[in-house]
């Protein structure tokens, strides 16, 4: 099936994050970011598909909220066909290198990069995912022909040749390198980023609005891991709003069982830890802990 | 549509349902089963009660009485998994004739039966069954066809005429695009419950005549039944002429889901047609749960359930399976692990698929969704994604257990490795 078959599919889906369908008409026109020129023995099999703001509910129904939560400006879909094989470059251009990078994290998976592609990127013989700048970049391969592979990579190269390299705020410097397991960072600006990590509250409730950008990975493995998140405010005063409303309206079933001033500690529903500490402008939230951490 | 109540339930428990779901459906099922007050007092958080949720007519459904066929059926809490690597070749094609071992191997683990005698347990010769595939990824992540060929082996062996076997799902295309053919099985109905037209979905300001009556209604309108329903109270988007982008988006929904009101309607298919259903879903996630068997009929037995995902979620797939229709006719759940897909899910992603090679048999749609839910949150933590392990994930089960119809808690589950 090629890839705008399986979107088509895909926008019947009884999504959990669930949004009613919005009006999602591809429109023509304005293909930046598809590949200028289609590798050797490639040729684009039909007009490009671009999909602009809320259009790209039309697209991939139940998976357009996180790109709006990082900030999304369009994309666009371009198959590409060789004799009897085809791939589907799909560009999404971000508001910003850093809107970009929260998309790569939440979706790469486990990187298993490959050569030929001088861009981050994590590649199978299904599918090729790769960042620069302010593009977040597929190339899906429907019939997961593993000689197609170079051919991804070829497609994906031409597709990011024109896209500036510009580098996202180094955000992730805010998480300690020490026991940081590789490959589980996280950028967060919203509700949609959170939840596959941890369930601090309903809605928003570390107050990012779509402006913060908070990070998170993983430290330590198995039991004795855990999951830590720091939210740079940037305003103090923020910060403290953030968390009075974090600790008002913490998860029913996430037990807070010490409390001072600008910290509190609570249970899970696994019987592991977690704690919550304002330290100027910054929010830190340890969860999933085996052991009762200190206030301090 | 004003008319509430399943068709055969008794009147007279509207009181009953506003408390129970003024309370949420998780204290609302404490209610059911037993001690409201006790139940709501230690699920009820100190900061607040639960949030108030849309209204359903489950208890309607509850009242309905239970034969001898309900869920959830004779195993209760028993799981039945079997794995052969050989199953699949190295491209991921299934070998038929090991699938169908596959099959019968875990036929017999969950029944302790030859297949003809768990044949006899289940059905008659005069039953018409209806064996419910998932369609959706086509040739990735879909119902294998060479399963449905063992299990239609299986109804044949046993005595079931093939024209007493119905493949079914609620979209006529996706059914098609995953192979379910007269073609492919002949002699064998492949049935859907309704027909989108996507062309008109793609341009809402073009031609709606695929699927729009001049009547106002949808042409798959008639294929639903006006007697049986799941009813919640929230609806789908209005149409509005004098707003063009509002109205256009109810079209939209309209197209995809049939009606736009409160009312979500069981298909005839179910209600009039078929004795027996056996659900083949496909072993898959969706964000933090999984999509497997409760979900492949919960979401798919229906239509207008695009107004459920965000109020209720899960929950629609425990509740719509307590409805008789289900509730009584669904004997076998033979869950499709041969290919399984542990992340971007209920979307088709190749990138995250793996050859699991295995089929998990069970009577019990809740046990079987345990059961993979842990498989597949397992496999997640192996894979480095990050995984929420939040009770809510998996809410809808022990609601499901606390209403009757399976086994969600893991202690008590029986789980086979073949």
């Amino acid at each position: 099936m090629a890839g705008s078959a399986l979107a088509r599919r895909a926008r019947r889906l009884p999504a959990v994050a669930g949004i009613l369908l919005l009006a999602g008409t591809a429109s023509p026109g304005g293909a930046a970011g598809i590949a200028a020129e289609a590798p050797a023995d490639w040729a684009a099999a039909g007009a490009p598909r671009r999909f602009v703001g809320q259009d790209l509910y039309g697209h991939i129904d139940g998976g357009a909220e996180l790109f709006h939560e990082f900030g999304f400006r369009d994309l666009t879909v371009q198959d590409y066909a060789r004799g009897e094989a085809t791939l589907t470059v799909e560009t999404y251009r971000m508001t910003a290198p850093e809107a970009a990078l929260g998309i790569y994290l939440a979706k790469c998976g486990r990187e298993t990069p490959r050569p030929g592609l001088a861009a981050r990127h994590t590649a199978s013989r299904w599918q090729v995912t790769a960042l620069r700048g302010d593009v977040f970049l597929l190339v899906n391969n429907p019939a997961g022909d593993e000689a197609l592979l170079p051919d991804m990579l070829r497609l994906a190269s031409a597709a990011l040749a024109d896209v500036s390299a510009d580098a996202p705020a180094p955000l992730l410097d805010r998480l300690p390198a020490a026991g940081r397991v590789p490959g589980s960072e996280r950028l967060l600006r919203g509700p949609i980023a959170l939840a596959p990590l941890f369930t601090l509250g309903p809605g928003d409730v570390l107050g990012l609005g779509g402006e913060t950008y908070a990070v998170a990975a993983r430290y330590g493995e198995g039991a004795e891991g855990h999951l830590r998140i720091v939210v740079p405010y940037g305003d103090r005063r923020r910060a403290a709003h953030a968390f009075r409303g974090l600790r008002r309206g913490l998860d029913p079933f996430l037990e807070m069982v010490a409390a001072r001033r600008r910290a509190f500690v609570f249970r899970d529903y696994h019987g592991r830890f977690g704690r919550a500490a304002l330290d100027g402008d910054t929010l830190t939230i340890l969860a999933d802990l085996a052991a009762q951490p200190d206030l301090d | 549509m004003t008319k509430r109540g399943y068709r055969s339930m008794a009147e007279g428990l509207e009181t009953s349902r506003r408390s129970f779901l003024k309370l949420g459906g998780a204290v609302g099922a404490g209610m059911v089963m037993g001690n409201p007050a006790a139940w709501a007092a230690k699920h009820v958080s100190k900061r607040g009660p639960a949030p108030v949720r849309p209204l359903t007519n489950i208890d309607e459904a509850l009242a309905a009485p239970r034969g001898p066929h309900a869920l959830p059926g004779p195993f209760p809490g028993r799981v039945a998994e079997v794995r052969d690597a050989a199953a699949l070749a190295p491209d991921g094609t299934p070998d038929a004739a090991a699938v169908r071992a596959m099959f019968e191997r875990g036929l017999a683990a969950l029944t302790g039966e030859t297949p003809g005698a768990a044949w006899r347990r289940f059905f008659t010769p005069d039953d018409v069954v209806g064996i419910k595939v998932n369609p959706v990824g086509a040739g990735l992540i879909s119902t294998r066809l060479e399963l449905v060929d063992a299990v239609v082996a299986w109804l044949e062996a046993g005595g079931l005429p093939r024209g007493n076997i119905v493949i079914w799902d609620r979209f006529d295309d996706m059914l098609r695009d995953a192979g379910f053919t007269p073609e492919r099985f002949p002699g064998i109905d492949c049935a859907a419950l309704q027909t989108m037209d996507d062309a008109a979905y793609m341009d809402p300001g073009g031609d709606q005549s695929g699927w729009l009556c001049p009547d106002g209604t949808h042409v798959s309108a008639g294929s639903f039944d006006p007697d049986a329903y799941y009813w919640v109270e929230v609806t789908g988007p209005q149409r509005d002429p004098a707003d063009p982008e509002k109205d256009a988006a109810a079209c939209q929904y309209l197209n995809q889901h049939v009606f736009n009101g409160e009312h979500s309607y069981f298909g005839k298919l179910l209600t009039r047609r078929l004795t027996k259903i056996i659900n083949l879903p496909v072993v898959k996630n969706t964000g933090n749960g999984i999509s497997v068997a409760t979900k492949n009929l919960g979401y798919g037995a229906i239509c207008n359930t695009g107004r459920l995902h965000q109020p209720i979620s899960f929950e629609v797939n425990t509740e719509v399976l307590a409805f008789p229709c289900l509730r009584e006719k669904l004997v076998l759940n033979v869950a499709d692990g041969l290919v399984a897909q542990y992340e971007g899910g209920p979307m088709p992603n190749a990138a995250f698929t793996w050859p699991l090679a295995a089929l998990f048999v069970a009577t019990d749609p809740f046990a079987l969704d345990r059961v993979c839910h842990d498989l597949l949150v397992a496999k997640r933590k192996e894979m480095g994604i990050a995984v929420n392990e939040h009770p809510i994930f998996t809410e809808y089960l022990r609601y499901g257990e606390r209403l009757g119809l399976g086994v969600a808690d893991p202690s008590r589950i029986d789980h086979q490795r073949v």
